[in-house]
Order: structure tokens, then sequence, then C-alpha cells
């Protein structure tokens, strides 16, 4: 596989990305309004210290990582595939001499990459101006928190992707696409696992949606290094499920292609 | 008598793009039902948040109960869910503007303004008008009182979220492409409606009252249901009609300075 070609596109999508900037201020904007309204909504709440072992500080800086983690991929880009599915544009990019699914990943990253660097710097500036420098222990964290967001980054690829192919076989994916959305916003992006019944905390932590948002923000405001660890192999097993589970699709939805000239 | 007229056109003009964009949608019913269905899930799964919230909160926060919540949560979706079905065009003013296709609009024997408004419809908004709807009943029964409000909350609500927009797209008369200013003012209108208004405060609380009026649009019916009074209703009233017309007077007046194209466009 020659790597080159894919790092061109991810460059291309990334210039794409920088040059037509509109939709990525509007992203952060809306991040900064999330961010704004959870800082009152949470400072209203948190009347105490702590609630389920996160101070105020710590669950502010959970929810700048956790909407930062969610909205670096976005729906946008891989909804459009599944327009192109059903359209039948897809046809035209499947004959060009690359992997489609590598061509749609280094796409996606190309503007993932301006994106993250966006809102890793709003998240930042917000986090400090609100409730002041957060409190790392150990510089361990860092290469662990780094991990686990690529990690992150590479199981959302894959679900949205198996989403978006899913065209293949039914007539509307959107509803797919907001449930999944959804499912990331309430089971780790809004508020921790911590936070969650006793009985629906276990399964949730080995549960892909919530290993998303929550793993790598508990590692960066409450950092174990066992519990790091353990976090990162779930994300790593799913990485490569997700990702399995996504070719299968892809390869079964491409004998449903019907090409008839043009 | 002038004024009496040109109402009873525009109602018809909106009897008539209520009926035909309904009937469109429904040449395609699976999908109708799939992505009403689909936007009511949607908005549910909010419930679960606030469920999580008040555990950990206790019984108020800002003064508000989870009843309460869902009462802003109801009305708020289903004014939504009414303004995008009447009037979901109002995204495409600014884009109209820009290409030139607002000609078309001008050259009809019918208002501007609504005719713009009412020519275009959104699927998903009938489960976002449904699931209000649904949650008033669910959490807060069948008071009379309660759903006179909401029914006066929801239509009033629709034409404030649209004058909103009204006014923001307007800007591209005078400034250019307003689309991006528009589609943040309006993501801002609907953050602040669903959550207590007390947890805001300084410049943020005086624009929910005024330029941003979430307040209109939620909290103030949500008050009225627990306290009414005649004087906040008029107030409510009063600030709804006021806003109608500016956003029209806006509009009338931005339009002396749009400069048509040559572009031909065909309506079907």
């Amino acid at each position: 596989m020659k790597i080159r070609k894919y790092l061109t596109i991810f460059n291309i999508s990334l210039r794409n990305a920088v040059y037509y900037n509109k939709n990525l201020f509007g992203g952060v904007i809306m991040y900064t309004l999330f961010i704004y309204v959870f800082f009152r909504l949470w400072g209203v709440i948190y009347s105490s210290n702590t609630i389920a072992n996160y101070t105020y500080s710590q669950m502010i800086w959970y929810v700048c990582i956790t909407e930062m983690t969610s909205l670096t991929i976005g729906t946008t880009t891989l909804y459009k595939i599944s327009q192109d599915i059903k359209n039948g544009d897809i046809a035209y990019q499947l004959g060009r001499p690359y992997n489609y699914l590598m061509y749609v990943f280094s796409n996606t990253m190309g503007a993932s990459f301006v994106k993250f660097c966006l809102y890793i710097l709003t998240g930042g500036i917000l986090g400090t101006v609100l409730v002041g420098i957060p409190n790392i222990e150990s510089a361990v964290m860092v290469p662990y928190f780094v991990l686990s967001f690529v990690l992150s980054i590479i199981m959302q690829f894959s679900m949205l992707m198996t989403i978006a192919l899913s065209a293949f076989f039914v007539e509307e994916s959107r509803p797919f696409f907001f449930i999944y959305s959804k499912f990331i916003l309430m089971l780790g992006t809004f508020v921790p696992i911590e936070f969650f019944p006793s009985w629906l905390q276990k399964p949730l932590k080995y549960l892909p949606f919530s290993l998303v948002t929550w793993g790598p923000a508990k590692i960066f405001v409450a950092f174990n290094i066992s519990q790091a660890t353990n976090t990162i192999m779930m994300q790593t097993t799913w990485a490569v499920v997700l990702a399995a589970i996504c070719y299968f699709v892809f390869k079964k939805g491409v004998r449903n292609v019907h090409v008839h000239g043009g | 008598m002038f004024m009496y007229t040109e109402a009873k056109k525009i109602l018809r003009l909106f009897t008539r793009y209520f009926k035909l964009n309904l009937s469109s949608q429904m040449e395609y019913r699976a999908s109708f039902l799939v992505q009403v269905f689909g936007m009511a899930i949607n908005n549910a799964t909010f419930i679960f948040f606030w469920w999580l919230a008040f555990g950990v909160a206790g019984e108020y926060i800002a003064g508000y109960t989870f009843k309460d919540i869902m009462f802003l949560w109801a009305v708020t979706s289903s004014a939504f869910g009414l303004a995008h079905i009447l009037f979901y065009n109002v995204h495409r003013i600014s884009n109209l503007i820009i290409t030139g296709e607002l000609d078309t609009f001008l050259l009809q024997p019918v208002p501007v303004l609504p005719n713009i408004l009412g020519a275009g419809t959104s699927v998903s908004a009938w489960g976002d008008l449904v699931y209000g709807v649904v949650l008033l009943a669910i959490v807060w029964g069948l008071s009379a009182k309660v759903w006179i409000i909401f029914v006066l909350a929801v239509m009033l609500g629709a034409v404030i979220f649209t004058c909103v927009n009204i006014l923001a797209h307007t800007l591209t008369f005078y400034i250019g492409n307003a689309e991006m200013i528009a589609s943040t003012v309006f993501e801002f209108m609907i953050s602040f409606s669903i959550y207590p208004d007390k947890i805001f405060s300084g410049i943020v609380r005086i624009l929910i009252y005024s330029l941003l009026p979430a307040a209109f649009i939620s909290h103030i019916p949500l008050r009225l249901v627990k306290d009414f009074n005649i004087g906040t209703l008029a107030i409510w009233l009063a600030f709804a009609i006021g806003f109608l017309v500016l956003s029209f007077v806006f509009f009338y007046r931005g339009l002396r300075k749009y400069e048509s194209g040559n572009l031909i466009v065909t309506r079907m």
C-alpha cells in the first residue's frame, strides 16, 4: 500500500479546511457556547465541593475535553458518504486507484486535524479563563492522553463510517446518525460515567460510545495509571473490532453497487 | 379594511403552501415517518441528561424542578417544530439575496416576505412538534390552564423564532452574507431557551430578555403557568407582536438595498 497518496489526500483535505474556514469558525462558536452553558449550569449544581469525586474545576475541564473529542471528527463529512451511496456518486470513487476506505479516512483526518488544533486552543483558553490551569500531577499522563485520544478518533471514524455505509442496505441512514450522536453525548460527553447510577457504571465503562469521550477526558482530569492502561486496552480492542466491522460492511455493500456506464 | 384583506391573503397563501408541502412529503411516507420518530427519540435523550443532573443536584436547579425543565423543553421543541413546518424557508433568505433568486419572489403577485417564509418545510420538524405535545401530556397532565398557555406559547414561540431569523438574515442586505451570524444567533436562542434562565447573569441575562429573546419562548410561559399574572401576559403578547413588526419593517427597509442579478430561475 502506497502511503504517499494518502498523505497527499490528507494534505489536500487539510488545506481545504483552512481555506474554506467558515464552518470551522461556526464550530468554534458552538463549542464556546456549549462550554459557557455548562460552566454556568455546573456552577449552580456544584454547591458542595465535589460530586462523584469530581471537583468543579475538573468537571469544566472534563467537558472541554469530551466536547473537543466529539466535535473533532463531526458527522458532516461521513453523512455525505451516505448521500453519495444513495445518489450513486460512489461508483465514480470506487473506480479510482486507491483503497476507498483509506481515502475517506485520510480525507476525514485532514479536516479533523485542523478542527482539533482549533478546539484544543479554544478549549485551553476557555478552561483556563473559567476555572484556572488544570491540575496535572504527573507528566506521564500526556502520552496516555494522546494515545487514548487517537484511539477515540479511530473508534469514532469506524462507527460513523459503518453508519454511512449502512446506506447500501437501508433507504434513510440519517436517524442512525442522530441516535449515534445522542449516544455519544449522553454516555460520557455531558456527564462523566461516575455520575450514573452504580448499576449502569460498570457496563458503560466497556461500551465504545462512552469510551470515546469519557476515556481520554478521565485520563486528563484524574490520571490513574492502572485505570488509564485499562481504558487504552479497551479502546484498542474496540478500535480493531469496529474497524473490522466497517471493512466487512463495506465489502458486503460494494457488492450491491451496479454501474450502468454513463 | 386594507389590513384585513392583506391578512386574509397571507393566511390563504400559508394554507396553500402548507397543503402543498405536506402532500409532497407524503410522497415518501416511510422516509417521513423515520425522520419524525428519529427526531422525537433524538429530543427524548435529553430527559436522561436532566434525570442525571437532578440526581446529583437534588430537587432544584436554579429554582427549577425537573417538571419545570420538561415544560421548557416541551414549549421550545413544539415552537421550533411549528416554526420549521410553516416557515422553514426563513433559513434561505441570505442565500436568496446573494444568489439573486429573490427576483422570483419579487415578481409574484403576493407579499414578498410571507411568500419566502412559506415556500419550504422541514420533515423532521413534525417530530419536534409532536415530541413537545407528548412530553407535556406525560409530565404535566391535562390541566386546562397549562394547555392554554402551552398552545399560546407554541404559536408565539414559532413567531419569535422566525422573526429572530428574519432579523439576522436581513443583515445580508447591509453587510453581505450573514448566514453564519443567523445560524449562530439561532443556536444561541435554542440553547438559552432549554436551560433555567437564572443560571445566566449579566449581559447574557439582558440579551435573553431583549435581542435574543429566549426568555419569551419558554421562561415567561412557565412563569405564567406557575403564577398567572395578567401584566406578564400583556408584556409577553406585546413583545411578540412588537418583534414581528420590527422584523418585517427591517426586512422591507433592507429590501430597498437589493440589487437584482440576471439569474433565471424556475420554481417547480
